[in-house]
């Protein structure tokens, strides 16, 4: 544990204050460890931050709190918690924090101010317009609702999965891209990695940092996403609507290219809303209007608890975790037990006749076609991508495991 | 903390929905669903002569690999019916031939299927490319190699043209679209 003022003063540094009608969170970014503390425990933290010693700043929390507070225990208590390090325990930086994600150096260089252009009023009216565009053509047009089969929009279906997948990537990419942009309109920096929920491998943006500014401003990063796709899924149907009814002029493949692209706009904003229980955009936006520091973790808690006993040390977690939490999560659990039963349905229903038919396709072509034929080769290919589709969340599922164990923050 | 009782009759409630969704798959329409989606759809014959083209005996449509796809033999050409891929191939315009696997499959999902001559003259194609766009949700257009004229399919149905007809095309289009998905969608219309 830091003991010097130079040592407190430099481990305080490394810490974030955040304020917001009367709840104070302490965190650590790079650790992505973050604590509900009271407004005492704040002024502490902020007192080193400026500079007092371990004697000044609990004189200070011992004003704000109205009562004589022990300093060195809140010391030890930020220390068990992981914000400061251990004394003796680290070289000048602390320890390095277990590897989450990759920061994405480049979106550093986007001003604030920059950002802001594609966050302020009018840019939210244009997404609402977007939405409500979309959401008309939808009705108005079933001739462009998405379906399926939109998928396979070029006359080799393995052409289409290929040519589709890049194309896929870049829409979730930037879709990431938004949340960062609108994260740093308000100051706030992210980071971004490959992640899965539940059976389905998503790219993410985390945004744990968001806890350091007022809850009312932090909707914009979570809306920003869908923001995005909206845009993309309302001008796809526009511009589809507009050639059938011969407005204008599309390539035939631009116009079925726009179909697949509705498609997977439509099904990301769809899961976005439905996959709540999954950590989803919408469910960042829900924990935060639902005043909860850590909703999904506490909810996970409360149904094993439901459901089978805790270890001891969960038991602790669950104990110790933000009263709001705890009530929230005994309704929330509902939702999130009939999240998992709706994914179990749609694998049952979905996934598993797409298998089934997919891989008898497979099994013909690879044992009969020579590796000579490109039948043969298109069949490899489908099967990397289902491999990828589908074992991609299990890899993610278990490296997160392991970098769990390895002591990283949840 | 979750008491003993408690977390016996939490256990209770989630096995009982879990079992209760099972019976649900495996009795429901989902069976059916099933059995379409992994082995292809079944219906019977429906003639209904009052519709344009001339109805052809629906054949057994279960999913096949491009290898299988070599053997198969249909009773019509363009099929109408039959053996086809997993895959399927979006509404629109094509340039290059749609593999007969792929446009069952589209007939089976209750689109119409246009395909005519390499030989066909621009302004013809030009005219069925009208169609198709106006019917762009419905109608898959494309070429098709030893045909001779234009050929209109959907499930079960065909008419065969020597030269282009607008108004038969367009009444085959209007009167067979979404009549058939992995079953027929609606009362018989005769």
């Amino acid at each position: 544990m830091a003991t010097s003022t130079d040592d407190l003063t430099a481990a305080a540094a490394r810490l974030i204050v955040a304020r917001d009608d009367g709840e104070c969170v302490v965190g650590r970014p790079d650790r992505g460890i973050y604590v509900d503390v009271p407004a005492a425990g704040a002024a502490f933290v902020e007192a080193l931050q400026a500079g007092a010693t371990l004697h000044e700043a609990t004189a200070r929390a011992s004003e704000i709190a109205g009562e004589p507070v022990d300093g060195e225990d809140f010391v030890a208590a930020l220390t068990d918690a992981g914000l400061l390090d251990p004394a003796g325990a680290t070289g000048p930086d602390g320890p390095a924090a277990p590897v989450r994600g990759r920061p994405i150096r480049w979106i550093e260089g986007v001003s604030p101010r920059a950002a802001q252009l594609m966050f302020g009023r009018t840019a939210w009216l244009c997404y609402g317009a977007a939405a409500l565009l979309a959401a008309g053509l939808l009705i108005a047009y079933p001739s462009v609702r998405p379906t399926f089969e939109h998928l396979f929009f070029l006359d080799d279906p393995i052409l289409s999965i290929l040519v589709y997948l890049p194309v896929s990537l870049v829409l979730s990419a930037t879709h990431e891209a938004w949340h960062w942009l609108a994260g740093r309109a308000i100051g706030v920096p992210a980071t971004f990695r490959v992640s899965h929920r539940g059976i389905f491998l998503v790219f993410e943006t985390d945004l744990t940092q968001i806890v350091a500014v007022p809850r009312r401003r932090r909707y914009g990063p979570f809306f920003a996403g869908m923001a995005f796709d909206v845009c993309v899924l309302a001008t796809a149907l526009l511009l589809r609507v507009l050639y059938q009814h011969s407005v204008i002029t599309l390539p035939p493949a631009l116009y079925r290219l726009l179909g697949a692209v509705a498609l997977g706009q439509f099904v990301a904003i769809i899961w976005q809303w439905f996959a709540v229980f999954l950590r989803s955009d919408v469910y960042a936006a829900l924990a935060n209007a639902l005043r909860c520091q850590n909703l999904y973790r506490v909810t996970w808690l409360t149904v094993k608890d439901r459901l089978w006993p805790l270890t001891t040390a969960q038991q602790e977690e669950l104990a110790g975790a933000a009263p709001r939490d705890r009530v929230v999560a005994r309704w929330f659990g509902l939702v999130y037990m009939a999240g998992v039963g709706g994914m179990c349905w749609t694998f049952l229903t979905f996934a598993v006749p797409s298998m089934i038919s997919t891989g008898t396709w497979l099994a013909g072509n690879l044992s009969t076609h020579s590796a000579a034929s490109a039948a043969f080769w298109e069949a490899v290919a489908v099967a990397v991508c289902l491999a990828v589709f589908w074992g991609g969340p299990a890899v993610s599922a278990w490296r997160e495991r392991r970098l769990r164990r390895a002591g990283a923050p949840r | 903390m979750t008491s003993a009782g408690q977390r016996w009759a939490w256990r209770i409630a989630t096995l009982t929905l879990a079992l209760a969704a099972i019976v649900a798959l495996v009795s429901g329409p989902y069976r059916q669903y099933f059995a379409s989606t992994v082995a292809g759809s079944r219906a019977d014959d429906r003639p209904e002569p009052c519709l344009p083209g001339e109805a052809r005996p629906l054949l057994d449509s279960p999913h096949i690999s491009q290898a299988q796809a070599q053997s198969v033999r249909y009773n019509s050409d363009p099929p109408t019916s039959g053996p086809h891929f997993a895959f399927v191939v979006a509404p629109g315009i094509y340039s290059d031939e749609i593999a007969d696997g792929l446009a069952v499959h589209a007939l089976e999902h209750g689109h119409v299927v246009i395909q005519y001559s390499p030989d066909t003259p621009p302004d013809t194609v030009d005219g069925l490319r009208v169609v198709a766009q106006r019917y762009a949700a419905d109608v898959i257009l494309a070429p098709r190699a030893h045909l001779r004229g234009i050929a209109l399919t959907a499930w079960g149905r065909i008419d065969l043209l020597p030269t282009y007809d607008e108004a038969r095309v367009v009444a085959f289009v209007n009167a067979l679209r979404g009549r058939y998905n992995h079953g027929w969608a609606h009362a018989s219309r005769c």
